[in-house]
């Protein structure tokens, strides 16, 4: 499977299977279309029009070389390879805490019914914690690095579990030979010095939701009365983050149809300092105001490519920033299983809720349809265990002929409920808007790289 | 470059420098000649990578790396810029 693309003034053709990645001339752009169905005779008489005959043979044996190197049109060899691959035993490795099922903003986008989950309000009590812990070692199985995320709700407002969490992890991973890796989730509006200097010792990473601009943020991210939340975290973001060297953290936004010049809201956050930044489309039921629908896809399409092309312009002036879903790493990044196996949810990872219950993840908690146990009996649906297990990009139809499956794995299970009632379908939007954060990407990729040309 | 302004040395693609010191400009590429990585140089044509997906199958599926949705988004699985552990 091959998807070329033209963005920025490059002609970018990817192989997908094996990941190569060409930059290419207009000439080769138009052999590629035709290499494996038409003969090379047949290629120079439909292209003879625009291009030198000896050029196009030129154009054509490159095309040729790369096939013959395994760079091009290469096959998807990994299903069956898959099918094993999902075989094997299930081990948890990563959970979500919902520490607090209670938040002190409002947030009007908020999946958690601004933070209460369609239940009770509710806080995690130390011995629910220290038992979702317990389950987590006892079910990692060999693996060594385990993962858990203090998430709410507003996980502050439930701290001092959330340090008693930590120093129970810490002599524990000793006792097991494992690694707790601690990250933190929170709106900052309870965040003071005692907490990021806790936080800086003990978190791997830091997640502080920030929307952007001030009218943006604060129309979607109020207080309960009303009142914005913007003055009020700024600054401690902007300290915390320094205090952090600036890594190891993201400022974390959503757009909405109400903002849908995001690109403003991710150079805003830039020109605030910061340099971790991700900002993310809602996910919301089609009927809510702030939902984003089709006709606004045009629209955010411009709005990656200008982002991206004014973040090439920063890097080159030395001031750049990472934006998370530009991320990409073209020679290491992850294997192949990783790449195809999903977001794990349901099986290596699950959502905890303060008293204990099992989620395949945080945005099915509060669904009971989805309900998988609890931290002291451990999984007790193993019929949902198994469904979400063979969750792989091959057992979704849309996935198995994107170009976009290795990046990103055959999207988000819960978009997919929410949208169609099956966790093995794809949100559309979700995929478009995807697919087009990859191609910039790679043109990102394409720009630097041409910039340090010459310097080898 | 910005690894030394900032003090971080992470390349834009937000991954920490290679451990082997080979040397990783802003763009994440290493600075290897086309001959080193084994490519041909073309007239149409430039490759910006020699990886291929197939060679990570043998030792792939370790799951020492993080979960996608631990990372920052909580909303979409995105995995094409994890950082493997097992190298
Ligand atoms: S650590 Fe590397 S090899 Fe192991 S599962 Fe992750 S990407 Fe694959
Ligand atoms: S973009 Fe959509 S269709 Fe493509 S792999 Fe991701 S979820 Fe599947
Ligand atoms: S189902 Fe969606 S929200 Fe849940 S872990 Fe997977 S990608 Fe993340």
């Amino acid at each position: 499977m091959v998807h070329q693309y033209k963005n920025n003034g490059y002609n970018i053709v990817l192989d997908v299977n094996s990941g190569a990645i060409h930059i290419v001339d207009d000439l080769v752009y138009d052999v590629i279309p035709l290499f494996e169905t038409c003969t090379r005779e047949e290629i120079i008489s439909r292209l003879g029009q625009n291009y030198p005959e000896d050029e196009i043979i030129e154009g054509y044996e490159e095309v040729k070389t790369l096939v013959e190197q395994q760079q091009l049109f290469t096959e998807d060899e990994y299903e069956n390879y898959m099918e094993q691959f999902k075989e094997r035993p299930t081990v948890v490795k990563a959970l979500c805490l919902h520490i607090a099922h209670d938040c002190n903003l409002a947030c009007r986008y908020c999946f958690a019914q601004e933070g209460e989950y369609h239940g009770r309000k509710a806080l995690m009590s130390y011995e629910a914690g220290k038992a979702a812990l317990d389950f987590l070692i006892a079910e990692s199985g060999n693996r060594r690095n385990l993962e858990v995320d203090f998430f709410g709700g507003e996980p502050l407002l439930n701290f001092e579990v959330v340090k008693k969490l930590v120093a129970y992890g810490r002599e524990q991973e000793k006792l097991h030979n494992k690694n707790f890796r601690f990250t933190l989730t929170t709106n900052g509006v309870l965040l003071n010095d005692e907490i990021m200097e806790f936080a800086n010792r003990e978190m791997a990473n830091v997640v502080l939701s920030i929307d952007g601009r001030k009218e943006v943020n604060d129309r979607m991210r109020p207080f309960r009365k009303g009142a914005g939340s913007y003055d009020l975290i700024v600054p401690k973001f902007q300290k915390f983050a320094e205090s952090r060297n600036q890594e190891k953290y993201y400022v974390r936004g959503t757009f909405t149809h109400n903002n849908l010049d995001f690109s403003e809201d991710v150079l805003h956050l830039a020109d605030l300092g910061f340099q971790q930044i991700s900002v993310e489309p809602v996910v919301a039921k089609p009927t809510e105001s702030y939902a984003l629908q089709e006709e606004d896809l045009p629209k955010l399409f411009e709005e990656y490519d200008k982002l991206a092309v004014e973040m090439i312009k920063r890097w080159k002036e030395n001031r750049g920033f990472h934006f998370f879903h530009f991320m990409i790493d073209l020679e290491g990044g992850p294997c192949v299983a990783k790449r195809l196996s999903g977001c794990g949810s349901g099986t290596e990872y699950l959502a905890v809720t303060p008293w204990g219950d099992l989620y395949p993840c945080h945005q099915f908690v509060g669904n009971e349809e989805f309900l998988m146990g609890n931290v002291t009996e451990g999984i007790k649906s193993k019929e949902l265990q198994k469904e979400f297990k063979h969750c792989n990009v091959y057992a979704k139809e849309k996935c198995r002929n994107c170009f976009a499956k290795f990046y990103c794995s055959g999207g988000c299970a819960a978009n997919s409920w929410n949208f169609h009632g099956s966790i093995t379908d794809s949100y559309d939007i979700g995929c478009e808007l995807q697919k087009k954060r990859i191609e910039c990407a790679i043109m990102i990729k394409a720009a630097l790289a041409e910039e340090t040309e010459g310097t080898c | 470059m910005p690894e030394e302004s900032n003090g971080v040395g992470r390349s834009p693609d937000g991954l920490p420098e290679e451990p082997n010191g080979v040397g990783r400009s802003p763009d994440g590429f290493c600075h290897e000649t086309e001959e080193q990585k084994g490519r041909i140089s073309m007239k149409h044509v430039k490759t910006l990578n020699t990886k291929r997906l197939q060679n990570t199958v043998k030792r792939g599926g370790c799951g020492e790396c993080q979960t996608s949705c631990q990372s920052a988004c909580k909303t979409s699985c995105t995995v094409g810029n994890q950082s493997c552990e097992n190298k």
